[in-house]
């Protein structure tokens, strides 16, 4: 009784030495959430994906009940045929231009790196500012434009946005999420030019800034919860 | 007999645990394996940015040391195009490393100020001009400034050697405090540390970033008078309300409106000359009903409706069924002037103009004095190759590619099928800018 009660006790106090290993450490469980490969194929217009994004788009309007697969089979065909109907347009079962641009689709990808530049400017805009009003969407995506434009900042899209330090969203992955339709609408305005700011290059919340510094920058304007300043 | 069946069960019980300790003990060196493995690839990842930095920046002191020593303009246009080249490199080798935004951002301007600078040198040189004592005095302070950075650069390549690690000294989600890495690049960002101030038109010039307000007059409105502006028979909507200022480079008033369909809507009214600067209409599209040409000619109408007259659509884009229309301002319906430019984004199922935006124009549009070509249409002609077949020539004005505006021959030509938009100088008969047409489903571009 004693000994195996001694061997219990011994083995209780090496596995509790090992949790607090474990605990102690600084490993991240978690992995890290990746965007769909999917999701990327879909801005860069890849012909299975627009046969799935097709597909996607003439399910959620209830002409499609087959799955999202990217073959062109006969049911897909079909849906196309009273999508065409139903929109006035030639019901021949085949996405050409006028079909694939009344479903807002489009079938050429003019440069891929644009449209990346785009979805990354996206991603950015709706891990800072989902829930913000549209506006204040494009205002985020206006800073990082401006940034990229001024000297103080790295001259790329990319390297404003994964600058350390710079944007919250960046620091703690919210950036990975994918970005929706309001966020690549707003980043398309901003870079058509679209600026509410007029040249900001900062913003901040001032319900949970935590830097006393921006509040020495000259404030420009107030869009719904961020105060933009120069 | 009792006593045995606890003996058994306590030796189950420790088997078990001793199992699971093993296992959780396997999973975690496994674990802490993969996590060395991680850290020494994103450690080898910024010391080869690291390395790269200290090459480009002590090139960088090299060159601008010898392009005050040099007194040929062609070996000057070779170390200017090396200094550009080089200030990108670093420019990009910076970026990739983990330091603080706030503790870097001198030294990034610093970098940006020497590429931007040299980059209007390679210009200035490429067409034969000297380089003045204005500037060489400029490329004087600059090479201090650079031997500054390359001090500091080189002073950390040597810690790096004495087994400094990268990533042990970034601190990951830390907002408040500076990492040790970003800590040791603070003595580039002393406030006692000057870079100098370059006067010159290119990127990053204060010219570009500090552009004077041509479009809009000094009469002041009052925000009683900028909603007035705002039309409710143009922007049919149900509610208007304030909703503060903008104070910036323009100062606005900005009104939140709502419509009928329970969308918002956002527009922003210059104080000076209660001009329409921005606007913006939440909308989702559905099914396109509405073809290009009509969507040009609402956003047209809309232009006219607010009372920009003479505006003529000049190109458009169309984005996820948003018609993105280029409006420009033409001088007696001929000569199109590009700087003054809005845009009108109109949604191609009802037809909707959902946004407006004017900071274009609001900087550029002014009354041309008298606008006189020194040569004439066929002169201009002459300066693009023969094999381009030109069908129209008209005079526009067209925007500098940094600051102001030059007066053009705008040629459409094509050349084995493709479209081409060639501009000719007016007056100095120079070529400027050549552009092609890509077509696209999304409308034409212009490369």
């Amino acid at each position: 009784m004693r000994r195996s009660l001694k061997v219990l006790l011994t083995t209780i106090m090496c596995c509790m030495c090992m949790f607090s290993l474990l605990s102690f450490s600084d490993i991240t469980l978690a992995a890290p959430k990746t965007t769909p490969a999917a999701e990327m194929h879909l801005v860069e217009c890849l012909t299975k994906t627009q046969i799935k994004t097709v597909q996607q788009k003439l399910k959620n309007w209830g002409y499609y009940s087959g799955s999202v697969d990217g073959i062109y089979g006969a049911k897909t065909k079909a849906a196309v045929k009273s999508f065409q109907k139903k929109n006035g347009l030639t019901a021949d079962g085949i996405v050409g231009k006028k079909t694939a641009s009344a479903m807002g689709i489009s079938l050429t990808s003019a440069s891929s790196q644009t449209s990346s530049d785009k979805y990354l400017l996206a991603k950015a805009i709706h891990a800072e500012a989902r829930g913000e009003p549209y506006t204040g969407q494009v205002a985020v995506g206006a800073v990082i434009l401006n940034r990229v434009k001024n000297a103080n900042f790295p001259n790329t899209i990319a390297g404003v946005i994964y600058q350390r330090g710079a944007f919250t969203a960046v620091d703690d992955g919210q950036i990975n999420l994918a970005p929706n339709d309001t966020s690549l609408r707003a980043a398309q305005d901003a870079l058509n030019g679209w600026d509410p700011t007029y040249g900001c290059i900062y913003y901040f919340n001032p319900a949970t800034a935590t830097s006393s510094w921006i509040w020495s920058r000259k404030q420009v304007t107030t869009i719904g919860k961020h105060i933009f300043c120069l | 007999m009792k006593q045995s069946k606890i003996n058994i069960v306590l030796w189950v019980v420790s088997a078990v645990l001793l199992l699971t300790a093993a296992a959780f003990a396997i999973a975690y060196f496994v674990t802490a394996n993969n996590e060395k493995n991680y850290k020494n690839q994103l450690e080898f990842v910024y010391e080869k940015s690291f390395y790269e930095l200290v090459d480009n920046v002590n090139n960088l002191e090299v060159n601008l040391s010898k392009l005050n020593s040099a007194n040929s303009k062609s070996y000057q246009a070779d170390l200017v195009d090396k200094l550009v080249q080089q200030s990108n490199q670093a420019q990009d080798n910076l970026a990739s490393l983990p330091i603080d935004e706030q503790s870097i951002s001198k030294t990034i301007s610093f970098i940006n100020s020497t590429n931007g600078y040299c980059t209007s040198l390679a210009v200035q040189l490429a067409k034969g001009e000297a380089l003045t004592d204005d500037q060489k005095y400029s490329i004087e302070a600059l090479y201090e400034s650079a031997q500054n950075v390359k001090q500091e650069v080189n002073r950390f390549a040597t810690l790096l050697t004495n087994d400094y690690n990268i990533v042990e000294n970034v601190k990951f989600n830390s907002q408040m405090n500076q990492s040790g890495f970003s800590k040791q690049f603070s003595a580039l960002e002393e406030p006692n540390v000057e870079y100098p101030q370059l006067i010159y038109d290119g990127p990053f010039s204060d010219s570009v970033l500090n552009k004077e307000i041509k479009g809009l007059s000094s009469e002041e409105i009052t925000k009683v008078q900028a909603q007035e502006v705002v039309k409710k028979e143009v922007f049919d909507y149900k509610t208007i309300q304030y909703d503060g200022m903008t104070d910036g480079k323009f100062v606005t008033y900005n009104f939140v409106l709502t419509f009928a369909d329970d969308s918002t809507g956002y527009v922003q009214v210059t104080k000076n000359g209660g001009f329409i600067l921005s606007y913006n209409r939440t909308h989702n599209i559905e099914h396109f009903h509405k073809s290009q040409e009509e969507c040009v000619q609402i956003a047209e109408k809309f232009a006219a409706d607010l009372g920009l007259t003479n505006m003529k659509s000049v190109w458009y884009a169309d984005a996820e069924g948003y018609l993105y229309v280029n409006l420009a301002y033409t001088i007696d319906d001929k000569i199109v002037v590009y700087p003054d430019l809005i845009k009108i984004k109109v949604a191609m199922d009802k037809g909707l103009v959902v946004g407006l935006e004017g900071m274009t124009y609001a900087y550029n549009h002014t009354e041309r004095a008298a606008l006189k070509a020194a040569i004439t249409s066929a002169q201009a002609e002459k300066q693009v190759t023969p094999e381009l077949d030109v069908q129209k020539t008209t005079l526009c004005i067209i925007p500098n590619e940094y600051v102001g505006e030059t007066l053009a021959y705008e040629m459409q030509a094509t050349k084995n099928g493709m479209q081409f938009y060639a501009y000719v100088d007016a007056q100095t008969g120079e070529l400027i800018r050549i552009m092609r047409v890509v077509e696209t489903d999304d409308g034409n571009l212009l490369m």
